[in-house]
């Protein structure tokens, strides 16, 4: 019974570390950005969760969605002023501007809230489904919930629609979809802002299940970059592929090899995709030795 | 890819060799030894950041490495940092082989992304490996002063001392920047592919230059530890300071001789100014301030602020007095 | 019968497409052959193949009696097989010489050497004057000139050039003939991809013809102009093949 609670937690988590690498992911393989400062978002919406919870008495689910404008304008920010102005200038520039907002934005955090642990306290962090002798915990699984919802959506939309087709065609190769006259900075602009939204719900829905200080977008960034590379740079379905594998492996490791060792798992994984298979379960053969090359 | 003058070289080093003299005052001093020490790794980090255009952040952990070799030998077998110092220089470079040979298809971003990873592995071992290295607590070090254990009575000669170690790796840049390593490295960083097509032995290049730039920086952490006789985990294999080492050199000037240590310079006593300034208290501050400027330099002065400086000022050159 | 290149059954897919398939042919040491076809016949993929940055499907490259299944661009470099690219790649931060110089270290040890086979070159390819300056600064037709000096420093058998002749005025390309003529002369081995039709023409002593990755026709250029499927592979295109 344990090893079914122990997959099924897996499978929960994975679905979490799904919804936060789809956001870089679809960073990455629109606009060729990979996004340093990816965990530190994540930080930020659970620090958003937090604070909802205490000053405000609302239930994640809740701040969920009442975040999303503020996670999108915070997005839009960011690109505009930063963002925008990386593209196709080199890999110092592409690098460290994303590098800078990360420390920027986790020592801000520190500055603002200290490093001290916060936990939500409510009925609903606690919450657990008891289903024929198994326990699995509520807010993972409304995360899973939502993870499973959002890769939905996301699929139709970028496939059904003639916006997200819009998306496809910039992603690879926007030079032509500049030809067809696809407003290509507005496409960047958009899946930057969709990519930030993805990762802040991830941070709102996982905030009851973990400690909350302004250190812990490293880890979870860490662990998205794994389950990007795992996945396959650029590809949805790599993402959640590789946040259930990385999620599964994460629970069942840290069940039978306690949780210091729980992330030398992780490096041990991406070394292993870099030297048997470096482009991923799903990715396009070469993006990872693309780097984001000049455009002048 | 100019070659920097023996003659302005000469002035600098002269001029480095009296700073430590200018000033008796502690704070003063130890902000020089800060300066030659981070100026060091700064150095050593170009080598592969800016000269192969390899962008590491991952340096903490050849910092650490070398902190940790000649500290735990010393504190458990009683040998001098001095030898503690080669054993992490050669850890290290092991280590720098073995990442540089996975990540070696990787480029730009996700060779920086594999970076990253190793140090985090390296503290959560230094962390739980309790027995080895003092877990958290970390590893005291002797204070008794005496050349052989690398340490000093007075800031002053820890600021030669660190001045050595400063020299030692400018010198190896400046070898390396006039020979024929030199040239592929510059040749990898610019293009790559054109470079391979060429004959560019791309492998070997990124991965000496690689582990000649891990030993270096493990070098400067023996010196560290011997300067603060105690590290521990969370501060030496911190992600932290392979950002600082990059905003260093990017501030300074990637790919050039002296630009790591301008970059040195100016961020260590903006560092100290602002601790001070700031308080204690409010501890992530200048780092909030550290990222600002990370940013900004990168997008509107990339070259580095002394390139942007000269850039400037030939725009506008200053006026000449016409001939009596 | 071994020539310099044997290409033997070399096929190159990508997904569902087929960039090249069984392509043959062979170069004995001294030619200088053209290599053309319309867009997308696989000229470029097929210089990617035989300078190592790609990996063929099937089939067999020789080159100087060796198979060079397996070995990196750089190692084929040393072995006397060089190509340049149709998007100059100029080592932008650094000085022309510079640029030289790196193709130079893969025959000589030394920065005095390599400065030396440098100059030489630059005299050779008319750069001499630009030496100093960055490469980044340089136009278009002396880009294309660095390029293909920067080649010719590593002492190529086989020199494989990727469209030089494209975006350069008439007189520049008569200074780019009579450079490659005087190659020739040399017996250097050349394998040029070329668009511009009357250059081709005039410079190769043989061509071979690629059409949706299929070699479609071989022989001398007189022979090829007339062949029924070539011109039927061009209506369509811009090119009038005289």
């Amino acid at each position: 019974m344990i090893f079914v609670e122990l997959v099924l937690a897996g499978l929960m988590l994975g679905g979490v570390y799904a919804l936060i690498s789809i956001g870089l992911t679809l960073i990455f393989g629109v606009l060729r950005v990979v996004n340093f400062a990816h965990g530190e978002m994540l930080m930020l919406g659970m620090f958003a969760a937090y604070w909802a919870s205490t000053l405000g008495g609302l239930p994640p689910y809740v701040t969920a969605v009442a975040a999303l404008p503020l996670f999108a304008l915070f997005g839009w920010l960011v690109y505009r002023l930063i963002v925008r102005r990386t593209l196709g200038m080199g890999d110092v520039v592409q690098i460290f501007a994303t590098v800078g907002v990360g420390v920027v934005l986790q020592n801000a955090a520190l500055v603002l809230w200290t490093g001290d642990f916060r936990t939500i306290r409510s009925g609903y962090a606690d919450a657990v489904l008891r289903v024929g002798g198994i326990q699995v915990s509520v807010p993972l699984l409304v995360a899973f919930a939502v993870a499973i919802g959002v890769s939905g959506l996301l699929f139709l939309f970028l496939n059904r629609t003639l916006e997200g087709r819009a998306v496809r065609a910039v992603a690879q190769d926007p030079i032509s979809a500049l030809a067809l006259a696809i407003d290509t900075d507005r496409v960047y602009m958009r899946t930057f802002v969709l990519g930030v939204c993805c990762v802040g719900l991830a941070g709102v829905l996982l905030a009851p299940s973990y400690p909350i200080f302004p250190a812990i977008g490293l880890s979870f960034g860490l662990v998205s970059y794994v389950v990007v590379v795992l996945g396959g740079l650029g590809s949805m379905a790599g993402a959640l592929l590789g946040g259930f594998v990385i999620g599964l492996i994460e629970v069942l490791s840290g069940y039978f090899l306690g949780t210091a060792l729980k992330q030398a798992i992780y490096f041990l994984i991406f070394v292993l995709v870099l030297l048997v298979r470096p482009q991923g379960l799903f990715g396009q053969r070469g993006a990872e030795t693309m780097g984001f090359g000049k455009i002048a | 890819m100019t070659s920097t003058r023996p003659a302005v070289l000469l002035v600098v080093v002269l001029g480095l060799m009296a700073l430590p003299l200018t000033t008796s005052n502690d704070y003063y001093l130890d902000i020089i030894v800060q300066i030659f020490l981070w100026g060091a790794a700064a150095t050593a980090w170009n080598l592969l950041g800016g000269y192969a255009g390899q962008f590491s952040l991952g340096h903490a952990a050849f910092f650490g490495i070398g902190a940790y070799t000649s500290s735990l030998l010393l504190t458990g077998a009683r040998v001098s940092p001095w030898l503690g110092m080669l054993a992490g220089a050669l850890l290290a470079a092991l280590f720098a082989l073995v990442i540089g040979y996975l990540s070696i298809r990787l480029r730009g971003p996700f060779f920086t992304l594999s970076t990253i990873a190793l140090t985090e592995v390296l503290q959560i071992l230094a962390i739980h490996w309790r027995g080895l290295t003092g877990g958290s607590e970390g590893v005291s070090l002797p204070n008794a002063a005496s050349v052989w254990t690398m340490t000093f009575d007075g800031r002053r000669t820890y600021a030669y001392v660190g001045l050595g170690f400063l020299l030692l790796a400018v010198l190896v840049s400046w070898l390396i920047e006039r020979s024929r390593w030199g040239y592929y490295l510059v040749a990898i960083r610019e293009e790559e592919d054109a470079a391979r097509s060429i004959g560019v032995p791309v492998l070997g290049v990124k991965l000496g230059a690689a582990a000649l730039s891990a030993c270096l920086t493990a070098v400067v952490g023996t010196f560290y530890a011997q300067y603060v006789l105690w590290i521990e985990p969370a501060h030496t294999f911190s992600i932290d300071i392979s950002i600082q080492l990059a905003l260093m050199v990017i501030i300074g000037g990637l790919g050039t001789l002296l630009g790591p240590l301008i970059g040195a310079s100016l961020i260590i006593p903006l560092n100290m100014f602002l601790r001070a300034w700031l308080g204690a208290a409010v501890s992530g501050l200048y780092l909030v301030i550290y990222g600002l400027v990370l940013v900004l330099v990168v997008l509107y002065a990339r070259a580095g602020i002394v390139a942007e400086v000269q850039r400037v000022m030939r725009r506008h050159p200053v006026p000449r007095q016409s001939p009596a | 019968m071994s020539g310099l290149l044997e290409v033997q059954g070399v096929s190159k897919r990508f997904g569902g497409l087929t960039a090249v398939r069984e392509v043959d042919f062979t170069m004995a040491e001294g030619e200088l052959v053209g290599l053309i076809g319309p867009n997308g016949a696989g000229k470029t993929t097929l210089f990617s193949l035989l300078s190592g940055f790609l990996h063929p499907d099937e089939g067999r490259i020789r080159f100087a009696d060796i198979d060079l299944d397996g070995l990196t661009p750089e190692r084929r470099c040393r072995l006397g097989l060089t190509r340049t690219f149709q998007l100059v790649k100029p080592f932008a931060n650094m000085t022309v010489e510079e640029n030289v110089m790196v193709g130079a270290f893969v025959r000589v040890g030394t920065p005095r050497a390599a400065r030396a086979e440098a100059s030489r070159i630059l005299a050779l390819t008319g750069l001499a004057s630009l030496a100093r300056s960055r490469a980044g600064t340089l136009p278009v037709e002396q880009r294309k000139r660095l390029e293909v000096a920067r080649a010719l420093a590593t002492r190529p058998r086989l020199l494989l050039l990727d469209e030089v002749f494209a975006g350069l005025n008439p007189t520049e390309i008569n200074g780019m003939v009579a450079f490659l003529e005087t190659l020739h002369a040399e017996r250097m081995t050349l394998l040029v991809i070329e668009h511009v039709m009357a250059v081709i023409m005039r410079v190769s002593e043989r061509i071979v013809v690629l059409h949706h990755g299929e070699k479609i026709a071989e022989g001398a250029p007189a022979e090829v102009v007339r062949n029924r499927r070539v011109v039927d592979a061009y209506l369509g295109e811009e090119f009038a093949l005289a």
